[in-house]
């Protein structure tokens, strides 16, 4: 089943989004609600992909519009605990070097 | 063969013998009147020629009668005058001389030199006084003769003198008795009263006096061979010229009547024809015996009939030959065509040119059979058109049996058809269902020809279409026979086998309208599937069907046929049976789908031998055999909402086979990349038709699956498509082709192709 849990956390003007599931063109939506949502008191979006077990180039695309917001608001996009396989796509597409990855 | 009765009561007559028979007649009956005018000509001719030679001879004999009278009269005249003056002489001398009374000297001189055989006399008495002979001398008188008495006149008359008529007299001679005649005559005694009679008699005149004498004018003469002369005089037979006397009778040789100058009498029982002339006194009768008057006649026409039979024998032989040579001869080289003819061999052609009639008819037949061959031609050329037509809308019909259908998804199935010369509207089907379903049919439409085929069509989109829509089989037959009862102006009908197998769980569900029954193998024994659903399709609309189960075990074998198959008969009309069919794949059950039915293909044609194929022959077998699958297709509306399906319909093989989790991921994440792609891209937003096709096929060695996605819409080779580059800030990521990148990039291998205007693209991975 492609589903995709988003558990927010706001904390001294960082947004803790920690994703459980599956990032694909079906859930990647929700994602991107979620940062569509953001205001500009969040200085630092961190989204937490260690339970994110299938990310497609739709799920990408999420991210990579996040970090553009981010960016364009002198923010901050941090991406932490990717697994492996994720890792490796972010090397694969070449956004290992763009992304903030903890 | 139908007009053996007739013929068996009367043969037709060949024209042949009609002619023989006509000109026989006509031969023998021209030989018959032929024969009977010469007959009659020859027969007047011979008739003719006897009355004439009857007249002829009576003429001859009347002459003769009046020459010999005369000569008679004459010569008698003549002898008597010179008797009388010899008597005178005699009556001189012994006047003169008495003496010679006495002198037997003088006697005999006077005697021979006077040439008198005797003579006698008398004195007034009337009593011989002296005679030489002397032996009637004193003991002869003239008294007591007839022939002597009017001598007596004399004694008184001298004056009167005699001459007799000669007469026959007994003379003796020696020992026998000879007639010679006499004459006799005589005058009175000049010395004194007595009579001198002197006689007459000489050999010579003896045979004179024959010669010329009448009575005897016929005897020894000879008529022909059998002919024969009659003289009577007043009524009295005279002289009979041979034969004897005593056979004839003086009445019945007379004439019957006095018109006919020739008439018949019967003389020693033989028929005579004899003619009759009368001249004073006497009578000539002159007569021939008709056999010897038709001897030559007869002779004559024997030969005449011989020749004549020869003669027409030749003819009617060279008219009945020329007859044959010119009629019955080409009237049976036209007979023997027209068989050939009649038989098929239009080719035959009538070459008979020996006259104009002949060659009038022999150009009518060949130019009617030119005809006939041409509209035949014409015919067969449609209907083989037609025929063919059909045949391609029935091998349409079939479907294809691709290796999708042969030991792969949970069953093994085959399906043949050898369709008879003319189309006899078999066909079978199958497709797969949703879930794992297998649906197979086979069916026997009624008729043949273009319209069966065409029922056929629509029986068969009828029941795809309802199986497909209905929630059950029994449903879907129900539906599928009232459509085909629609509108079937034709009254065709058609007897269906329907099932559908699960092919996981072998459960079968079928339905049977009207067709022969199925058998089904298990455990190698092969039984009827006997039950009935209901009625055979297209008649009754108002027919419903009950739908079967049945639990197939693994191997489990199902054997549909048409009865082209149980209806085969070889060329004695011997139907290859049920019994011959069970029998034969009960000694086959452990062969495959494929095998068993060309095997049971063997065993029919080797039961028809040289018997030809009446009926389609079709056969469908399928073996439950659940195991892996190793491929399955599905098609899919090309929009994003199906990704979670399509997802879960590659998964499912990949779980089978315990592929490891991040190998499953990135097999995912190309289906999604390369179906979002074709979803979002592929067709523009009015394409009527927009699926895709997702197809999976599963390897063992190595372990590995190969997915491939098919769409209709716009020409795109993601294959070719270059990768992007690595972004050196966040501000030229771009997130176009970064799918196509990470499908790439997360399978072993990937190949497009652009084929039947569609998009295929396929991918391989390996764990």
């Amino acid at each position: 089943m492609e589903t995709l849990e988003i558990a927010k956390n706001t904390e001294n003007g960082i947004l803790t989004l920690t994703l459980t599931g599956r990032l694909s063109i079906v859930t990647s939506p929700q994602l991107s609600t979620e940062i569509d949502g953001i205001g500009s008191d969040i200085q630092t979006l961190r989204i937490v992909m260690a339970k994110i077990e299938y990310v497609s180039s739709a799920g990408l695309r999420v991210l990579v519009a996040a970090q553009k917001k981010m960016s364009a608001a002198g923010g901050v996009l941090e991406i932490t605990s990717p697994t492996s396989e994720t890792l490796e796509l972010f090397e694969m597409t070449g956004l290992k070097d763009i992304f903030t990855i903890k | 063969m139908k007009n053996n009765k007739t013929t068996a009561a009367k043969r037709p007559v060949h024209l042949r013998h009609i002619f023989r028979k006509w000109l026989l007649f006509l031969v023998a009956a021209a030989y018959i009147i032929t024969f009977l005018a010469a007959f009659i000509t020859q027969k007047a001719n011979a008739d003719e020629e006897a009355r004439n030679k009857i007249y002829s001879q009576l003429s001859y004999f009347s002459n003769q009668i009046t020459v010999n009278s005369r000569h008679s009269f004459s010569l008698k005249k003549e002898t008597g005058e010179d008797l009388l003056s010899k008597a005178w002489a005699l009556s001189l001398l012994i006047k003169s001389d008495q003496s010679i009374l006495q002198s037997r000297q003088k006697q005999r001189e006077i005697l021979k030199k006077l040439e008198l055989k005797a003579f006698y006399i008398t004195d007034k008495t009337g009593i011989i006084k002296c005679s030489y002979p002397s032996e009637y001398e004193n003991n002869f008188d003239f008294h007591h003769f007839e022939t002597t008495r009017p001598y007596l006149r004399m004694i008184d008359d001298p004056s009167i003198t005699i001459i007799e008529e000669p007469r026959p007299l007994d003379v003796i001679l020696t020992k026998s008795t000879h007639t010679y005649m006499q004459q006799f005559a005589g005058v009175g005694r000049l010395d004194c009263p007595g009579i001198v009679q002197v006689a007459y008699s000489d050999q010579q005149y003896d045979n004179l006096l024959n010669a010329v004498s009448v009575e005897h004018l016929c005897d020894g003469y000879t008529f022909g061979k059998t002919g024969f002369v009659i003289l009577l005089q007043n009524g009295k037979i005279m002289s009979f010229s041979s034969g004897d006397l005593k056979l004839l009778s003086p009445k019945a040789i007379q004439p019957k009547s006095e018109k006919s100058l020739t008439y018949n009498i019967i003389y020693n029982d033989k028929k005579y024809l004899a003619g009759s002339f009368k001249t004073g006194t006497f009578q000539i009768i002159v007569a021939q015996s008709v056999t010897e008057i038709y001897s030559a006649m007869t002779k004559l026409m024997i030969w005449t009939g011989i020749f004549f039979f020869i003669m027409f024998g030749i003819v009617f032989i060279e008219v009945s030959s020329l007859l044959d040579k010119v009629v019955v001869k080409n009237i049976n080289r036209t007979n023997a065509s027209l068989k050939k003819i009649t038989e098929g061999d239009l080719n035959e052609q009538v070459k008979i040119e020996s006259n104009e009639e002949f060659i009038s008819l022999s150009n009518g037949i060949n130019s009617t059979v030119e005809t006939l061959k041409k509209a035949i031609a014409d015919a067969a050329a449609r209907i083989d058109r037609e025929l063919e037509f059909a045949h391609a809308i029935q091998i349409s019909a079939l479907p294809k049996l691709s290796k999708q259908y042969q030991s792969t998804n949970g069953f093994d199935l085959y399906a043949d058809m050898h369709p008879a010369k003319e189309v006899g509207g078999d066909f079978y089907d199958f497709f797969i269902l949703s879930n794992h379903r297998l649906a197979f049919v086979i069916a026997d439409v009624s008729g043949k020809g273009i319209p069966a085929a065409m029922f056929m069509m629509t029986a068969k989109a009828q029941i795809r279409n309802h199986i497909e829509s209905k929630p059950t089989l029994a449903d879907a037959c129900t539906a599928t026979n009232k459509a085909l009862c629609e509108g079937n102006d034709a009254q065709m009908f058609v007897t269906v086998f329907i099932a559908v197998l699960d092919t996981e769980t072998g459960m079968l569900t079928y339905v049977n309208a009207g067709h022969n029954p199925p058998l089904i193998c298990h455990n190698g024994t092969y039984s009827w599937i006997k039950n009935r659903s209901g009625l055979f399709m297209g008649s009754f609309n108002t027919a419903t069907y009950k739908e079967f189960t049945l639990q197939m075990e693994k191997g489990d074998m199902v054997f549909l046929y048409t009865d082209g198959v149980t209806e085969a008969m070889d060329k004695d009309g011997n139907q290859y049976g049920e019994a011959r069919l069970e029998k034969h794949l009960d000694s086959n059950a452990s062969s495959s789908a494929n095998t068993i039915i060309h095997s049971v293909y063997t065993a029919l044609a080797e039961h028809a031998g040289s018997a030809p194929q009446s009926d389609d022959i079709t056969m469908l077998a399928v073996q439950f055999k659940p195991g892996l699958r190793d491929h399955d297709t599905h098609i899919f509306p090309a929009e994003l909402g199906s990704l979670e399906s399509i997802q879960s319909f590659i998964q499912e093989p990949l779980d089978k086979r315990f592929c490891p989790e991040p190998v499953k991921k990135q097999i995912a994440i190309a289906v999604e990349e390369l179906y979002v792609n074709i979803a979002n891209y592929a067709y523009n937003a009015d394409a009527p038709d927009k699926t895709a096709e997702v197809r999976w096929e599963c390897s063992e060695n190595p372990v590995s699956i190969t997915v491939r996605l098919i769409d209709g819409g716009k020409p795109f080779d993601p294959v070719k498509a270059a990768d992007p580059l690595a972004p050196a800030s966040i501000e030229e990521a771009k997130i176009g082709g970064l799918g196509i990148l990470m499908a790439k990039k997360n399978t072993d291998s990937m190949q497009y192709e652009r084929k039947d205007e569609k998009n295929i693209l396929t991918f391989t991975k390996h764990w």
